[in-house]
């Protein structure tokens, strides 16, 4: 059973696209059940896989980061971590990651989440770390499924202002030798999910796709440029961070890129009509991590009090800079290839993500940066010394909250809290009081 | 257990111990007469490719005592051997030695290692940071895509170390690097079966202080040395302590191994870079060099930084098996805390081989409850023991 928390942890949706979202995602989760057990294939993945060519060839796939999220909001953690434990795991490490093996124990997964996730016969291993390729291969195990291991290959080109390459010059970006080298293994993966599933990935059905995966993100691009843009802001965080992510899973659809197309609107809309998401708004916060998927609330928890209000996580955005890519009709394998092999490096590899994050909070008028680093993630290493520095030395406070992002068992509301407060008025209000001091004196 | 008086009257063992406890000075000897110093970080680094170019492959170690650069450029997920490593490089002391630095690629935190170095020498040119490589072998799997992408990194890197050398390798250089580093690897290897089984003659602590020595010594000398000290220790007395094989975080001191023995366990094989994993097998000299070399790295024993579980379940229960030892210490640093995805599937072909574990978890550096531990070790030694009687 879902745990009860002495603190709010939903966020109040007000967006019409979040409901449509939300509800087109419970009707898709409920559709698969039906899918695979009319003998459809479906397969699990990591969140950087290459998913548009599943979409291309129709093959249903489920996020294992998604998966996480809808578990972890549904506040259903605790349960699977306990599953863990009793299978001789441990249940306090890896939490973001275990979600979906933890769920391939359960006795009774007809009580996960809009009735549980049906057997994949499919899983696509992409992660790097020790721990985590391990536990996709017992969770492809426990899932009795076929297993298909991404090889990587580390990073050797280091391009300054990557957002300003990635869309045109993507070949430059990643470098000949590494895009070939990822060209190869998104081939094999090809061959391997034909062999498997028996349908053949259509080379029209992929340039088809890659279309729609421009188009969404291109909508992400512009709704993403107004929010930066519109003080006070239209929209916060958990206006958009469901919309876009539940829309990302099913990047490469028709359906996800008018979604796109519809929060952009909606979010036009209220900007047109000078709407404000939080009325006094006085600070823009940037939040950087995984999502705080079992307590959104606390992205609005400093509205009322501080008029602080969290304009920023890297879903959005990640989704405007991060996926298009032109000028792939020649090779579209090779352009998926180039967004999979740097989908990571931009959050995780400096300088990429500390330039990033440098210049989101310059072009959103950022007054202080908020950064989850998860406590219990022993692959955690994106140079943090390197963005709080960066940052700071741009002019952005930063405060480091040290958490679980899945296991809300561990989550301390007061200390949390207490950090952003701090943050909030001993670094941001005091700054803005001496630059109003100094207008003044001017 | 202390160091035994066997060992330590031993001229070759005394030898390769001072070139342990002193790698600093016994470094700056190897590198005497202006040669060119290549530093390794990770078990994956090909030292006969540096030999063959003329320079001196030298295994970067730990800082011990205080680790202030780790502490402020590193998150806490970087586990305390790692923040040692850091912490050499970055700080005075040792960082004027190292100009050329090689990482393979053995664990994920290493190659965050690499990516911190690039960008820590941009944010802070003023620091003296070495030039870094990083060799990009794939571990997890065997199959041909995997071969030929190792052989090519393999060529890849002896460009890059002609690069660092400024002249050419022939494969003759590098048939007799290989000679060479196989000469002292076989060495190694006679004095590790002085460690198996019941009449296991070396302790554990004293084959990681050999090893790690050698490290840091001629390799013909080191071969020589330990040659002669597997003469003596052919009279040295047996272990009578509870065998034990060793895995999780890496040991390169031997202060955990020592602490064992004081609990009557002795630590007969492992599956670390300062043990039997670093000489496990030869590269074979029937191949071509290159060839030869990439297949060293990549079919020598799993390390389960880069392994599926599948791979340990099946290769750590039999190495144990081989090697006569009745338990299995996981010893893992907080953090560096991979081991135990693999554990509940290995434990249960480790019943069946009769063979218990005794897994450490969450351990700090420096250690912070030695009593604890050696309690720990103590009781594991007695339930071996009780186990024997039973059998
Ligand atoms: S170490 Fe971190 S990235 Fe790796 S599996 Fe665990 S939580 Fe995931």
């Amino acid at each position: 059973m879902p745990e009860e928390k002495s603190y709010e942890t939903r966020s109040v949706k007000k967006l019409e696209t979040t409901k449509l979202v939300g509800q087109y995602q419970k009707e898709w989760f409920m559709s698969l059940h039906s899918r695979v057990a009319s003998g459809e294939p479906f397969a699990y993945v990591q969140a950087n896989a290459p998913m548009e060519i599943l979409r291309a060839m129709d093959i249903p796939y489920v996020v294992n980061q998604w998966w996480t999220a809808i578990c972890s909001a549904k506040q259903m953690g605790p349960r699977f971590y306990d599953l863990l434990a009793e299978a001789g795991y441990r249940n306090d490490i890896c939490s973001y990651c275990s979600m979906g093996y933890a769920f391939s124990l359960d006795p009774r997964p007809e009580e996960g989440p809009w009735g549980g996730l049906p057997h994949p016969s499919i899983v696509i291993g992409s992660e790097t770390c020790s721990s985590g390729m391990k536990i996709e291969e017992l969770m492809c195990e426990a899932f009795r499924a076929d297993f298909f291991r991404i090889q990587h290959r580390h990073q050797d080109v280091f391009l300054d202002n990557w957002w300003e390459k990635s869309c045109d010059q993507w070949e430059t970006l990643i470098g000949k030798t590494r895009l070939d080298f990822y060209e190869m293994e998104l081939r094999l993966l090809i061959e391997f999910l034909e062999k498997k599933t028996g349908r053949v990935l259509d080379l029209n059905r992929l340039i088809e796709t890659l279309n729609n995966v421009n188009r969404q993100e291109g909508w992400y691009r512009k709704t993403r440029d107004l929010i930066a843009a519109t003080i006070p802001t239209p929209v916060t965080v958990t206006d958009t961070i469901n919309s876009v992510m539940q829309a990302q899973w099913h990047r490469g659809s028709k359906w996800a890129a008018d979604m796109a197309k519809n929060l952009y609107d909606e979010v036009r809309d209220l900007a047109d009509r000078g709407v404000a998401a939080v009325p006094n708004e006085k600070i823009r916060l940037l939040w950087i991590g995984r999502g705080l998927w079992f307590n959104l609330a606390f992205y609005q928890y400093f509205e009322e009090k501080y008029g602080a209000v969290f304009v920023w996580t890297m879903y959005l955005a990640l989704a405007a800079d991060g996926y298009i890519r032109n000028n792939f009709e020649d090779n579209p394998v090779r352009a998926v290839a180039s967004r999979f092999s740097f989908l990571e490096d931009i959050l995780h590899v400096p300088p990429f993500n500390s330039q990033w994050f440098v210049k989101e909070a310059k072009n959103n008028s950022i007054d202080g940066v908020v950064f989850l680093v998860p406590e219990n993630c022993m692959n955690n290493g994106d140079f943090y010394y390197n963005i709080v520095w960066s940052l700071e030395d741009a002019g952005f406070p930063v405060c480091v909250l040290r958490a679980d992002p899945a296991d809300a068992k561990k989550w301390t509301q007061e200390n949390m809290v207490a950090e952003v407060e701090n943050l909030i008025e001993d670094r941001i209000l005091k700054k803005k009081e001496r630059q109003q001091m100094q207008g003044e004196n001017e | 257990m202390a160091e035994r008086n066997c060992a330590l009257q031993s001229t070759a063992y005394r030898h390769l111990r001072s070139a342990f406890q002193e790698k600093h000075k016994a470094a700056a000897a190897l590198l005497k007469e202006g040669k060119k110093g290549v530093w390794m970080l990770g078990d994956e680094v090909p030292e006969e490719i540096i030999l063959a170019a003329g320079m001196v492959p030298v295994r970067l170690w730990g800082k011990s005592g205080d680790r202030p650069h780790a502490d402020t450029y590193l998150e806490a997920s970087f586990g305390a051997v790692w923040r040692g490593y850091f912490e050499s490089l970055v700080s005075e002391e040792t960082s004027r030695l190292i100009d050329h630095l090689v990482l393979s690629n053995s664990s994920d935190i290493i190659q965050k290692l690499y990516y911190y170095l690039l960008q820590l020498k941009k944010i802070e040119p003023e620091r003296h940071l070495p030039v870094p490589t990083y060799v990009d072998y794939w571990l997890a799997n065997r199959d041909f895509r995997s071969q030929e992408r190792n052989w090519k990194e393999t060529e890849k890197f002896l460009n890059q170390m002609e690069t660092w050398a400024n002249r050419r390798i022939s494969d003759k250089d590098l048939s007799e690097a290989i000679g060479l580093c196989n000469e002292h690897k076989g060495a190694l290897r006679q004095l590790s079966s002085l460690r198996y089984g019941k009449k296991s003659k070396i302790t554990g602590s004293e084959a990681l202080t050999i090893v790690g020595g050698s490290f840091y010594l001629d390799k013909k000398e080191a071969a020589k040395l330990i040659r002669s000290l597997v003469q003596e220790a052919q009279e040295w007395p047996e272990t009578q302590a509870v065998r034990c094989f060793y895995t999780g975080s890496l040991q390169d001191t031997p202060e955990v191994y020592l602490l064992m023995e004081e609990g009557g366990l002795n630590v007969v094989s492992e599956d670390k870079i300062f043990g039997d994993r670093y000489m496990d097998m030869d590269t074979d000299p029937s191949l071509s060099p290159l060839m030869a070399v990439s297949r060293r790295y990549h079919y020598r024993f799993p390390g389960s930084e880069r392994s599926f579980t599948s791979d340990r379940a099946e290769s750590l229960p039999r190495r144990a098996e081989e090697t006569g030892a009745e338990g299995i210490v996981v010893f893992m640093n907080k953090n560096d805390e991979s081991y135990i995805w693999d554990l509940p599937r290995q434990k249960k072909e480790l019943d069946k081989l009769g063979i218990k574990v005794l897994v450490i978890e969450n351990q700090k550096y420096p250690l912070d409850d030695k009593p604890g531990l050696l309690e720990r070790f103590k009781a594991f030694a007695e339930e071996v023991k009780r186990g024997r009687d039973h059998a």
